[in-house]
């Protein structure tokens, strides 16, 4: 199925959750998901399913010092 | 008996060579219990307003707190407090290693120094003996030079030493006060405030660590960071690439500050200069402080050309000698970083002094005639390593420079002054307050100036409520999160401040940044009161250690009252309010009108007046202040 990702139209496998899409394109849970605008918990990145033309946006937070 | 540790002060008079022992007894100490706080209480106490903070009676406090000593991770730290010579503010400095943790073990919480040296003196600290030695071997020499002869002549390696390099002795107002010649109280001229002592180096013999109060507890505490450690992967990350880490991510985004903040995109050179590179490439070894189990100091070795006695750099120093200048050389960045350590500058304002003299040259304001001949084009490393010499020694153009971007810019002329990037003549770290719009409100009120460790960054803020994060955040009353970081709103605001005070408890309790914090640190609020209750017997709370944060930053705005600084000096740079032209953030600005509320907002929270920005009496008198009111009444 095709999802949005940041702005970026993606080909993913369906009923894939926030963590397998996590991996997937390379980054662990210390981010932020937000699904069709929504804050999604951590808790529930193992189990919440993504639907076609979910649009996703997840942010790392960036800090430095 | 107190229930609270009392504090024990020495005082050294260069001058008269007076040296007299205080104590300040334990429910006095609670108020201000350590670091900034304590220096500025003991400033505010003895110190008239309106002196020039080159002269003589400028006291100058180095300060610890009741907690340095412990053995933990993020306990070593030291302050060092003045009026500053760059910004007219109290002047407030921090630095790690094992210098901060000796002080202590002498039995001193805090030293300070009045008058001036009739000729260049240094202190050795042993106990209760302190002697004024003679500095007519190491004045003029840089760090490393200095270190080795020091320890020579007091024939005992047993010792830590902070001191000035050359740069403070010339007085260059952003002049450091460095130790173990690479860790660095960086900002706001206190190395400068040194030089004009006469007092090249601190010197403590080494002694033994603190005692826990409660031992089972304080083991428990201690124990638990490998636990921790491993699971927070913000500070595992700051272990393996060191605060660089995120350089190139900045970049991507379009928000690091590159050819003196006309961009935020320096596609050239970004990857070049990041933490994974400096990892990959020139890293050696990744240092430590006393008892930390982070290990985020970089040791880097270019074999002929950099030293690994002078450490490696810092994000801020690889982004205001890197990408401030347009360079994307890590190694013109990493000798710019060792020329700073041995001749004692503060790399954020001096990379970031350089890259306005840059931005003046390309735009025609200098020529060569001025520069020395130097081609200062952004991008030409060698000229920049070449200035930051010339800075040191206050030599031709570098004597300008010396002073710092803003006064440059006052002598350069009119059209000069819209590119120093500074705030109370203080240079801007390289955090952008377009992508942190509430560490840029930080930036603004802060009392001594633009400074990136003062507040928490907004990004946390967008992670999920239940995230490490936004738990820690909601137990000092921060509970909105936001879908993007470029928000101000008025929970923005009380967040920007609330996360000042907390981060003000960390520069009171001398407590590294990185380890003990109010989000994503090591430690969380939680564990801080554990800390205190085990470690001295302090039974405290969140409430009252928010008070003791507070209460610093109102002891440094009152102070900068006095000294005539309001509302008017807490503006940031106009470039901040203009759309970036180019790169991912294309269009990107800071509203300057939801900017303006928002620090409004701000005065109104702090309990500062709306006229003037300065605390009210009220404000003063419920953070026990009122003697302040009646001391200069």
């Amino acid at each position: 199925m095709e999802i949005v990702i940041n702005n970026k139209k993606t080909s993913v496998l369906d009923k894939i959750t926030v963590s397998v899409l996590l991996k997937e394109i390379g980054m662990t849970h210390w981010v932020a998901v937000f699904v069709n605008g929504n804050s999604i918990l951590m808790s529930e990145y193992p189990n919440y399913i993504l639907n076609e033309n979910d649009n996703v946006k997840v942010i790392r937070p960036l800090s430095g010092g | 008996m107190s229930i609270f540790p009392d504090a024990k002060i020495l005082y050294i008079n260069l001058e008269t060579r007076e040296i007299t022992k205080r104590t300040i007894l334990g429910e006095i100490y609670r108020l201000y219990p350590g670091g900034s706080s304590l220096a500025v209480y003991l400033i505010l106490e003895k110190m008239k307003a309106g002196i020039d903070p080159l002269s003589p009676e400028n006291m100058l406090v180095f300060s610890v707190s009741a907690l340095t000593g412990l053995p933990i991770s993020g306990i070593s730290r030291v302050v060092v407090a003045a009026k500053s010579p760059l910004t007219g503010t109290i002047g407030d400095s921090q630095a790690g290693g094992f210098f901060p943790v000796h002080l202590k073990s002498n039995g001193w919480d805090a030293v300070v120094f009045m008058g001036k040296a009739d000729k260049p003196v240094y202190v050795y600290i042993d106990g209760d003996q302190v002697e004024l030695r003679d500095a007519k071997n190491v004045w003029g020499k840089v760090t490393g030079e200095a270190e080795e002869i020091i320890r020579e002549e007091i024939a005992d390696n047993n010792i830590e030493i902070a001191q000035i390099g050359p740069a403070g002795e010339n007085l260059v107002k952003y002049a450091c006060i460095m130790n173990m010649c690479n860790r660095a109280n960086g900002r706001n001229g206190m190395g400068a405030v040194m030089g004009s002592k006469n007092l090249k180096a601190v010197v403590v013999k080494k002694g033994k660590a603190m005692k826990a109060y409660d031992n089972e507890g304080f083991s428990k505490l201690s124990q638990s960071v490998k636990g921790k450690l491993k699971e927070n992967e913000a500070v595992a990350g700051l272990g393996k690439h060191g605060t660089d880490g995120d350089l190139e991510s900045f970049n991507e985004e379009g928000f690091l500050p590159t050819n003196n903040w006309t961009t935020g995109y320096f596609p050239e050179g970004a990857k070049n200069i990041t933490g994974t590179t400096m990892s990959e490439t020139i890293l050696k070894e990744r240092d430590t402080c006393f008892a930390c189990a982070v290990r985020c100091k970089r040791v880097i070795e270019i074999p002929g050309k950099v030293d690994p006695l002078y450490g490696g750099p810092e994000y801020e120093t690889v982004a205001t000698f890197g990408s401030y200048c347009g360079i994307g050389s890590l190694e013109d960045v990493s000798i710019a970083n060792q020329l700073c350590n041995m001749y004692g500058l503060d790399t954020i304002s001096c990379g970031a002094t350089i890259s306005f003299a840059m931005e003046c040259y390309e735009k025609g304001l200098i020529d060569k005639t001025t520069t020395d001949g130097l081609d200062l084009k952004f991008g030409n490393g060698e000229a920049m390593l070449e200035l930051v010499k010339k800075i040191a020694k206050r030599e031709g153009f570098g004597n300008l420079l010396a002073e710092g971007s803003k006064r440059a810019a006052e002598i350069i002329g009119e059209e000069a002054i819209q590119m120093s990037i500074s705030v109370k003549g203080q240079e801007l770290p390289a955090h952008m307050p377009q992508f942190k719009p509430a560490v840029g409100l930080i930036y603004a009120v802060n009392p001594f100036g633009a400074d990136h460790q003062s507040s928490e960054h907004d990004p946390f803020l967008v992670l999920p409520a239940d995230s490490r994060e936004r738990i820690r955040l909601a137990k000092i009353g921060i509970w909105k999160g936001y879908d993007n970081q470029f928000v101000m709103d008025d929970e923005k605001a009380r967040f920007a401040l609330d996360s000042q005070k907390y981060f003000s408890i960390l520069d009171t309790l001398c407590l590294c940044q990185f380890v003990w914090g109010p989000s994503w640190e090591l430690y969380g609020p939680d564990d801080l009161v554990d800390l205190c209750k085990y470690g001295i017997g302090w039974d405290t709370s969140i409430f009252e250690l928010m008070r003791v944060g507070e209460r610093r930053i109102n002891m440094m705005r009152y102070f900068n009252a006095r000294e005539g600084f309001t509302k008017e000096d807490d503006k940031l740079p106009e470039r901040v309010f203009k759309p970036f032209a180019d790169g991912p953030s294309k269009g990107v600005s800071l509203d300057s009108e939801y900017f303006e509320k928002a620090k409004e907002l701000y005065y109104e929270l702090a309990g500062w007046d709306k006229e003037n920005g300065n605390p009210t009496d009220g404000t003063l008198r419920k953070l026990s202040l009122g003697w302040l009111i009646d001391k200069d009444k």
